[in-house]
């Protein structure tokens, strides 16, 4: 077991590890670069996003659309820099782990011209929010401190990296890229939407994890007797950031011929410790019934609604399904032999 | 490694159950209930304005005196002032924050200071769901500018908010004593229960305050207030409904009220405790006020301001008990008047919506 997943690690990005030259180790690094810096702000943005639309389906929910209409038409700029931190971290993966030259240079030039528009229309959006009356001023603070100021400033920022990513993609025609071209099967089909979908919610849950994994250092309440409680929740949201995290930089950099182990052995012990983390949530909740509303509420966004620990459950039941998945998928990788 | 994994695995379930018993000795409340105790000067007229429900959150602008919640506090507040004369205490009776962060409860702490009137702050079932640690909030509330918030640490009383105000008379004896409980957040009896109810007031809490009352004397009139209905407003609207007779009610109930399944009937310790008059918030869609045969009143603040979710109220609703001619929005805030020492009270509810035509103000007294 150890000997498998240390090779897994070792030869992790096995094509680069072995057989690059230096200059395309830079280039990895420059897209890891890029991939960290787009997952922790997008993170926070959709971790904002996920909170703000939970009090718009409160509203709706309750009979005030107008609210919920009010609040959306503020919160715009919020969504598109979202979109565009999200966008930038897949257009940059999908570049990285692109098929051929031509399928990562489009991937530069399209995402660059998204993220170009994206971040016009939020300048422009801030600008004529204010100007019209819709933002009191330019700094309201509200979500953050600057804001609408930093989400104005987000969308020129977006500007000029959409303006780079195209330049990128031009650079690549005349010069293309040191890095090698996966050789997985592409996502069509029913694969696109079992893997594909499976990815995009590993995202999602990965991104709102780690987002509540930093708020709830801050927002759990580790005392009066919540101590167990608060450390087990805070480990069921950081396990789904550290799940997607392993796949990413793991197990996908991994060699072909040892996917399929890697996947069953990393997937059982994913596990493992994830049944007992959810097991040792449920035995908390049990003993310390009021603990999800009085020391956790904050990271809990959406248990105003008539279920028990809506997220919580939530991502327990993905940090158990997403193990099961990678085993299934490494047993039929061993099976078939194949990546 | 297997092995390996699983004893680790099973070693952290173990340390974090050994953390678990790191809680703080808890205090018992008997041993110190001044320190529940505020104090203000009493005088006939005394007059208390009842916020709730504000859910004072920034989605909807604030932060700034021109726009959104921050503008029609204001307007609420310098309506209340310019009716009664003067505003001596203002209760914010929960769900004051809902969805919210650190830069909104500064700013609404700066606008309370910025108000100038001393004001009691209660916790309500969504003041702990935003990016904050309730330790957080406690602390800033304690030490807010106005703010009489008051809250032991680690008591044997439930929830946070339980504390009392005693208006005094010149010679130091208690007129009136303004009893303040935190009736929680949600409820549910364990892991494998999904069917979440909203908290209650507990028996503790209802101990609490009777001690807190019997040390400024049986005969001083209370009013208390908290946040989430318990088992009396079901009890008496149905009676009303039933024809039941010696009840008096008046003012709208749109949306029913929201108790928890374990809440209890605690009209038997108001009465053993002279309580005149309990008020919650909580039912955005209601103000419905009732008055029992035994002559507690149990009544419904108004929301103040339009956040989440409001009720608009259409023309021909003819069992509220007033008359008006215009449909209107059901948000405002309610008075109370303290009349004098003997328990008699005066309560208006302001109804307040701001419209580009000039904004409709109407008091109803109850």
């Amino acid at each position: 077991m150890g000997g498998i997943l240390m090779e897994a690690y070792l030869t992790r990005n096995d094509r680069i590890k072995t057989q690059l030259s230096p200059e395309a180790r830079r280039e990895r690094r420059f897209y890891m670069f890029l991939s960290v810096i787009a997952f922790i702000p997008g993170a926070f943005a959709l971790w904002e996003i996920n909170y703000e639309l939970w009090n718009m389906i409160g509203s709706v929910a309750s009979g005030s659309p107008d609210m919920a209409l009010t609040e959306a038409l503020r919160m715009v700029p919020l969504y598109l820099v979202g979109a565009a931190l999200i966008l930038f971290l897949v257009y940059t993966n999908g570049a990285y782990r692109a098929k051929n030259e031509k399928a990562r240079i489009r991937k530069w030039l399209a995402g660059g011209t998204v993220t170009v528009i994206l971040g016009v229309i939020t300048a422009a959006y801030v600008v004529i929010g204010v100007v019209l009356g819709e933002y009191g001023e330019l700094i309201e603070g509200y979500v953050s401190p600057l804001y609408p100021l930093d989400m104005l400033l987000a969308g020129v920022v977006f500007i000029g990296i959409g303006f780079l990513s195209i330049h990128y993609a031009a650079v690549l025609r005349r010069k293309p890229s040191a890095l090698p071209y996966v050789t997985d099967k592409g996502l069509f089909g029913l694969r696109l939407c079992t893997f594909g979908c499976l990815r995009a919610l590993g995202l999602a849950m990965a991104m709102i994890g780690f987002a509540a994994s930093v708020w709830g250092i801050f927002v759990l309440d580790f005392t009066h007797g919540y101590l167990m409680y608060s450390i087990v929740l805070w480990l069921n949201y950081f396990t789904a950031f550290v799940m997607y995290f392993v796949y990413k930089y793991i197990f996908c950099e991994t060699k072909p011929e040892i996917r399929g182990t890697a996947a069953v052995r990393l997937g059982a012990i994913f596990l493992i410790v994830n049944v007992v983390l959810f097991a040792l949530h449920l035995v908390t909740v049990q003993i310390w019934n009021e603990a999800p509303n009085v020391a956790a509420f904050g990271i809990l966004p959406a248990d105003f609604l008539s279920s028990m620990n809506v997220f919580a459950v939530a991502y327990g039941l993905n940090n158990i399904l997403t193990p099961i998945v990678a085993i299934a998928r490494g047993l039929v990788m061993e099976k078939k032999g194949t990546n | 490694m297997f092995k390996r994994i699983v004893s680790l695995t099973v070693l952290f379930a173990l340390t974090v159950s050994v953390l678990a018993g790191c809680a703080k000795k808890t205090v018992s409340y008997r041993d110190h209930l001044e320190d529940y105790v505020k104090t203000m000067d009493y005088r006939d007229g005394f007059t208390i304005l009842q916020l709730t429900d504000i859910h004072w959150h920034g989605g909807t602008q604030i932060g700034d005196e021109d726009y959104g919640s921050e503008r029609y506090l204001r307007k609420v507040i310098d309506e209340a002032v310019a009716h009664a004369g003067r505003i001596d205490l203002i209760e914010v009776t929960g769900d004051t924050f809902m969805l919210s962060n650190k830069i909104a409860v500064r700013s609404f702490i700066d606008f309370m200071a910025g108000v100038g009137i001393p004001y009691a702050i209660i916790w309500g079932n969504h003041d702990r769901q935003s990016t904050y640690n309730p330790n957080w909030i406690s602390k800033q509330f304690l030490k807010a500018p106005c703010s009489l918030y008051t809250e032991i640490d680690n008591d044997d009383v439930h929830e946070r908010s339980n504390y009392v105000i005693n208006l005094q008379n010149p010679d130091g004896s208690t007129a009136w004593q303004i009893t303040n409980l935190d009736s929680g957040a949600s409820y549910r009896e364990g892991a494998s229960d999904f069917d979440l109810t909203y908290d209650y007031i507990r028996d503790d809490q209802l101990e609490w305050m009777t001690a807190e009352h019997d040390a400024v004397g049986s005969d001083v009139p209370v009013i208390c207030y908290y946040h989430i209905a318990q088992a009396d407003y079901d009890i008496a609207w149905d009676a009303i409904q039933s024809g039941a007779a010696g009840y008096k009610s008046k003012f709208f109930n749109r949306e029913g009220f929201a108790p928890s399944k374990f809440a209890p009937v605690t009209e038997g310790v108001c009465l053993k405790n002279n309580v005149k008059a309990v008020f919650i918030g909580h039912d955005h869609a209601d103000d419905w006020t009732c008055t029992t045969p035994n002559g507690v009143t149990f009544g419904m603040g108004v929301k103040s301001g339009k956040e989440l979710y409001y009720a608009n109220i259409p023309l021909g609703v003819t069992d509220a008990g007033i008359d008006y001619n215009e449909e209107f929005a059901l948000i405002g805030a309610s008075l109370v008047t303290l009349k004098n020492a003997s328990g008699v009270f005066g309560l208006e509810h302001l109804y307040l919506n701001e419209r580009d035509e000039g904004d409709f103000v109407m008091w109803v007294e109850y």
